[in-house]
């Protein structure tokens, strides 16, 4: 991180700072979507050298992919230039813009490429300028990996551009994963099972998956190495096994396990191998998440006849309830960041999605109205969720702003679409 | 409009079904409440002495094994579902041929994890009182879907009180 964008950061994190600070009951939850601080940005459109206008799939330039990526980073006020001019780069930018942003799209050594450059909006100076590739067809993952590296330099933080997030699509009956981009663009399927599968989970190298598959009759925790395509069991196969979570060494993987009706979290090597069993309880124990730095693992537990969130630790010990609402809650995420969890809270006979401090307090109310929101899961910024929402016909993915802000939906079409799980930054 | 491959499916299943003539609705799946299998009775070895009157082939006797449903959120087995347990029983203890598969259901409410673990329990439920009622555990096996195959499709009490059973599949 530069010394400027560590100065920078100071009114940002002023701006977090006072979005998460006020204290609120742990029964007041109104609806929260609090302003952060967002930076002016200048945004030239992205020209191109004799390459014609390019087109991704799905028919989105450029321009527009650059344009959602840096707003939905969630840190900018964008404003919009037309013709970059190398010789005044900030020419047209409103006063106070901090940086501007403009791009070529060009022939570098026989392949194409997008150039990007950010120059300082005050001193008129050159914070970076890099290629990117951008492969036949042409790749919005360059634009991604331009926008995050806007993002990085002007904030410190990593951005979600180079983010994907699996999910799991009814297809009549069976149940397959599927994958997009982080902004529901690319949807492919990756596993053809033929059976249902259910909770995939990323590890924390982005380049595996864990999920509960039914295949063979069984319910068994199973891995699926994205790079090579090969399956392996995590789980015994026998009994029920379900609801994998990643340790963040990406060496243990904590799932529930049935074998006699009474659901518990056991923990075991993620290449496979003998679990250990976490809780003892004869109450279902479920849906296990661990804190980033490992030492806790926060799970779904009905011990006191309703589901709700406990805090115990890493090895099983010293269990704490941490959600205290009238009904249920259920689905913990524990934030990247450690500081929050994310949970489905049954509110008035309605699932909304709430987050609460990992030590049971402050908790804010995301989502109200009409639908059905489940299954929280961060995004590796620990600014944004994913989530799925049923209002009607199928359920579908939506993510939104950490703070409850910027709704919207990433998937359409036949069949629920549910189970979210948001990866880590992907190189590819 | 574009019709989906599902769709076009079902509308060419109704039109053959209406074509037979049988005057099933087509929107709604047939209600499967119970799992039915037929027995066959072996036939009766023939009597050479008393040729009074020819014997008829019994009919054959059908095994059936009812649902039986739960409340919002809970395992317990209610009053009816007892009711119906017991009949289960019988029909289990009076056909010891036979093995059970206990699937656990759920509605749509409550998280896919949670219901996965609920539908356990039901089934486990349902277990322990053939168990006690004098079956055989090496006749009993138990799957939970969770919220994943309902019954009833929808959203609302009607919908919901028929997805939260445990469903008996006869496996001979």
């Amino acid at each position: 991180m530069s010394r400027r964008s560590v100065l920078f950061l100071f009114p940002l994190v002023c701006g977090f700072c006072a979005n998460r600070a006020p204290a609120q009951s742990e029964y007041q939850l109104e609806i929260t979507a609090g302003q952060l601080f967002r930076m002016p940005l200048h945004v030239y459109d992205i020209m191109s050298e004799g390459l014609g206008p390019i087109r991704f799939g799905g028919g989105e330039s450029p321009d527009q992919v650059l344009q959602r990526d840096l707003e939905y980073s969630g840190f900018f006020i964008l404003s919009r230039g037309t013709t970059f001019d190398p010789a005044n780069p900030a020419a047209g930018a409103p006063a106070g813009t901090r940086a501007v942003v403009s791009a070529v799209i060009m022939d570098s050594w026989g392949r194409s490429v997008v150039r990007g450059t950010l120059t300082d909006g005050a001193t008129r100076s050159r914070i970076f300028e890099s290629d990117y590739p951008l492969g036949n067809p042409p790749n919005r993952w360059a634009i991604h990996a331009f926008a995050d590296e806007i993002v990085l330099h002007l904030t410190g933080e990593r951005g979600v551009s180079q983010t994907r997030i699996a999910y799991v699509r009814d297809h009549g009956g069976t149940r397959e994963i599927h994958v997009i981009d982080y902004d529901g663009a690319n949807d492919r399927q990756l596993t053809r099972l033929g059976t249902i599968v259910l909770s995939p989970a990323w590890a924390p190298s982005g380049d595996r998956l864990a999920f509960t598959s039914f295949g063979g009759g069984a319910r068994t925790v199973v891995g699926l190495g994205l790079l090579d395509g090969r399956y392996w069991t995590v789980s015994p196969s026998e009994g029920m096994n379900a609801s994998p979570a990643w340790a963040p060494d990406g060496r243990h993987i904590a799932f529930t396990r049935s074998v006699d009706g009474n659901a518990e979290i056991y923990v075991a090597p993620s290449q496979g191998g003998n679990p250990s069993r976490l809780t003892f309880n004869p109450m279902i124990d479920t849906s296990p998440t661990f804190s980033p730095d490992g030492r806790f693992i926060a799970f779904t537990s009905d011990r006191t006849g309703q589901p709700q969130v406990y805090v115990m630790d890493r090895e099983g010990g010293n269990t704490r309830r941490i959600t205290f609402l009238g009904q249920q809650s259920d689905s913990p995420d524990w934030s990247p960041e450690g500081d929050r969890i994310a949970f489905v809270c049954l509110i008035d006979n309605v699932f909304d999605i709430c987050t609460i401090r990992a030590d049971g307090s402050d908790i804010r109310r995301l989502t109200a109205g009409e639908g059905m929101h489940e299954n929280p899961r961060w995004a590796p910024d620990g600014r944004h969720l994913v989530y799925s929402k049923k209002s009607g016909g199928e359920r579908r993915i939506w993510v939104m702003a950490s703070d409850g802000s910027g709704k919207r939906a990433l998937t359409g079409g036949n069949g629920d679409q549910y189970n979210p799980a948001w990866s880590p930054a992907l190189s590819q | 409009m574009a019709l989906h491959p599902v769709a076009v499916r079902r509308l060419l299943v109704c039109l053959l079904i209406v074509a037979v003539g049988v005057s099933f609705g087509c929107s709604k799946k047939p209600k499967p409440t119970t799992d039915v299998v037929k027995t066959e009775t072996p036939e009766p070895a023939p009597v050479e002495q008393t040729p009074v009157e020819p014997a008829k082939p019994a009919e054959p006797a059908e095994i059936v094994l009812e649902d039986i449903f739960f409340d919002y959120d809970k395992h317990n087995l209610r009053d009816d579902a007892r009711t119906t347990m017991e009949r289960n029983g019988r029909v289990m203890t009076g056909n010891p041929g036979i093995a059970v598969l206990l699937e656990g259901h759920c509605d749509e409410r409550g998280t896919v994890e949670y219901n996965l673990a609920l539908g356990d329990r039901r089934a486990q439920s349902a277990k322990n009182y053939l168990i006690q009622f004098g079956v055989g555990a090496d006749r009993i096996s138990t799957i939970s879907y969770g919220e994943e195959r309902p019954f009833a499709q929808g959203s609302g009490e009607s919908a919901w009180s028929q997805n939260r059973r445990v469903h008996f599949v006869i496996q001979k």
